[in-house]
């Protein structure tokens, strides 16, 4: 209620401000907009159609780019549910406990977000690399995690591991943990107590927080770049297909491919733009409570 | 169902909430557990329903202890003081959460359970409210609910953490003589925490009054008011007016005392400084020689009163 109301009086204290300098602002925004999104997107549209349709879309279809779609997506679809069960645990683990090494935590579900990614695929590849701390024994095992599918979805993971976690943490610190004590007291077991109430209070958090994570860990560059060898057909993800096409300077080909993760983005970014209005719609029935 | 505590105590690290704390609560007993806020009474409520492990002692029910069960096993009802209603969830369904999560076999039937809903929804009489959800109910309804929503599992022990406290003033009056009504027809067991003496008193058979981590006093609302066992006790029940005389001081409540115009007998002088209407009372604040402290009198009106005015000169003496 509060927050309502002081949004409210900030406006209303912007629009007595001087017209000229709304404006002014306004377009500023506008501008800064259409040079540094709009217009980088439109050229990788039009560098991708330069040729035509035809061209277009055999760039898409060719094999190494399908196999690079479904790299993508099978990394995705491992690295996104992972990222989901840990960041609930975490969630619940922050919000709803008080431990010693609790603010460590928080700080280290932060880790991504600091270092680079670069960084984090290097980590990997001194880890589990042939000359890495656990090279030897992996390699009398057989087995592959570098230059392999392990290690795409490995360096995903690290990646976005804060997204889901961030989302919850304040969204259920908020909430408190009344409301589950209530349903144990009512004699519901701690998995009832989590699906009855639990999920449906924290639903269009999570669905923001994967949203955001599915966005990050299919644009992921860096990381997977150093983990995956780039072994055209093998371990080639989207990014870094559109990086070789445009290495060899088959620049249609790889703005091709390029708005074909354009177009993933935008159905992602109506997702979120849905889930977040939901959970807005939520807290502010709560901060009427 | 009686309530035996023994020596239970609670630290929070270095914080001592609660400090070997004995209460027998009997069958069908409403007691009251009042103190100012951090004298631990929300800690011993939450022991007592499985929410909080104390660190020592025990606690019986009927004869069983229950210490180390579970919540979930430990059939109390339980009413939050924002009443934690499951906000996703319409007033039916939350009054029917408890009798649907009920293992398979112990579950009511679906028609079972909306008969038995819609009866404890009759008994909070908010039956035309069972499609709605909790933000849209107002705190009095929404506070009905959780009780109803606490009643639906047949608990043996009905515990109330400050029950009224997110209420305004009026419909706190209303749903406090509600509740106590309600007691004499469940005739359940019943723990209810407050800060609020006044409601302790209008509510419960028995008082526990509550400071720092320890019982100060247990005992019926007239026992606790009129012999208080101590200083903390005799403050907290009420107002208070402190005299300072010749060998020490005399505590005397606002209505313990006797006002004329005129000196001698051992009256006391002061200085009226203040006149407020009370409906029936009148309280007159004296300002009294030798001490800061102003001393408060709550008298019915009559003649002296008719034309008494700031500044008068008053002589009155306590009645203890």
């Amino acid at each position: 209620m509060t927050s309502t109301t002081l949004t409210a009086g900030d406006i209303s204290a912007a629009r007595r401000g001087s017209p000229a300098g709304r404006i002014l602002l306004i377009l500023g925004a506008y501008l800064a907009f259409a040079l540094f999104l709009l217009l980088p997107l439109l050229v990788v549209l039009s560098e991708a159609l330069k040729l035509g349709l035809g061209t277009f879309f055999s760039a898409l279809l060719e094999a190494d780019a399908i196999s690079a779609l479904k790299l993508t997506l099978l990394a995705v679809g491992i690295s996104v549910p992972l990222n989901l069960v840990f960041g609930v645990a975490a969630a619940w683990c922050v919000s709803k406990y008080e431990f010693r090494g609790k603010s460590i935590l928080v700080t280290l579900i932060d880790l991504p977000f600091s270092v680079s990614p670069v960084i984090a695929g290097l980590i990997y590849v001194l880890l589990f690399g042939a000359q890495g701390f656990f090279g030897e024994v992996l390699e009398k095992y057989d087995i592959q995690i570098i230059f392999a599918l392990p290690g795409i979805v490995l360096a995903t993971i690290f990646v976005t591991v804060p997204f889901v976690a961030r989302e919850l943490i304040p969204l259920m610190q908020e909430q408190g943990s009344q409301e589950e004590e209530a349903a144990r007291l009512l004699g519901a077991s701690g998995w009832q107590m989590f699906w009855h109430v639990t999920l449906p209070n924290i639903k269009w958090g999570l669905i923001y927080g994967v949203v955001l994570c599915t966005a990050r860990a299919m644009g992921e560059f860096g990381a997977v770049s150093v983990v995956s060898g780039h072994i055209r057909g093998y371990t080639n993800t989207l990014p870094l297909h559109v990086e070789i096409l445009y290495n060899e300077y088959n620049h249609v080909a790889a703005f091709s491919v390029a708005s074909l993760l354009l177009g993933l983005a935008l159905i992602i970014l109506l997702l979120k733009q849905w889930s977040e209005s939901r959970i807005n719609r939520l807290r502010h029935t709560a901060e009427e409570e | 169902m009686s309530i035996e505590i023994s020596n239970v105590s609670k630290r929070f690290n270095a914080f001592k909430a609660l400090d070997q704390i004995n209460l027998h609560i009997n069958s069908g007993e409403l007691v009251a557990l009042l103190g100012p806020s951090g004298c631990g009474k929300t800690t011993l409520l939450r022991i007592i329903a499985g929410l909080e492990t104390p660190d020592s002692g025990n606690i019986v029910f009927h004869g069983e202890d229950v210490s180390r069960r579970d919540v979930r096993d430990r059939n109390v009802g339980f009413v939050f003081q924002h009443y934690a209603l499951f906000r996703h969830m319409t007033v039916f369904d939350n009054v029917a959460f408890g009798l649907r999560m009920k293992p398979q076999g112990q579950r009511p039937s679906e028609a079972e359970i909306d008969r038995r809903v819609h009866e404890l929804l009759g008994m909070v009489q908010l039956d035309w409210l069972a499609d709605r959800y909790p933000e849209q109910l107002s705190g009095g309804q929404r506070q009905r609910i959780a009780l109803a929503r606490a009643l639906a599992v047949q608990p043996k022990v009905l515990l109330l953490d400050e029950p009224f406290g997110a209420l305004d003033a009026k419909v706190r009056k209303e749903l406090r003589r509600w509740l106590a009504r309600l007691h004499d027809e469940v005739h359940l067991t019943s723990v209810f925490v407050t800060h609020d003496q006044e409601e302790a008193m209008e509510v419960a058979d028995r008082i526990v009054v509550m400071n720092k981590g320890v019982i100060e006093q247990i005992g019926s609302p007239s026992e606790v008011y009129e012999n208080p066992a101590s200083d903390f006790v005799y403050h907290f029940l009420g107002d208070a007016n402190r005299l300072r005389v010749d060998e020490g001081e005399v505590l005397f409540r606002p209505h313990e005392i006797a006002l004329s115009r005129e000196a001698g007998g051992g009256r006391h002088s002061g200085r009226v400084r203040d006149i407020r209407p009370l409906g029936a009372l009148v309280r007159i604040t004296l300002e009294v020689e030798g001490q800061d402290e102003l001393v408060e009198a709550e008298v019915v009106r009559d003649q002296l009163l008719a034309d008494l005015s700031r500044g008068d000169q008053l002589y009155f003496s306590p009645r203890c």
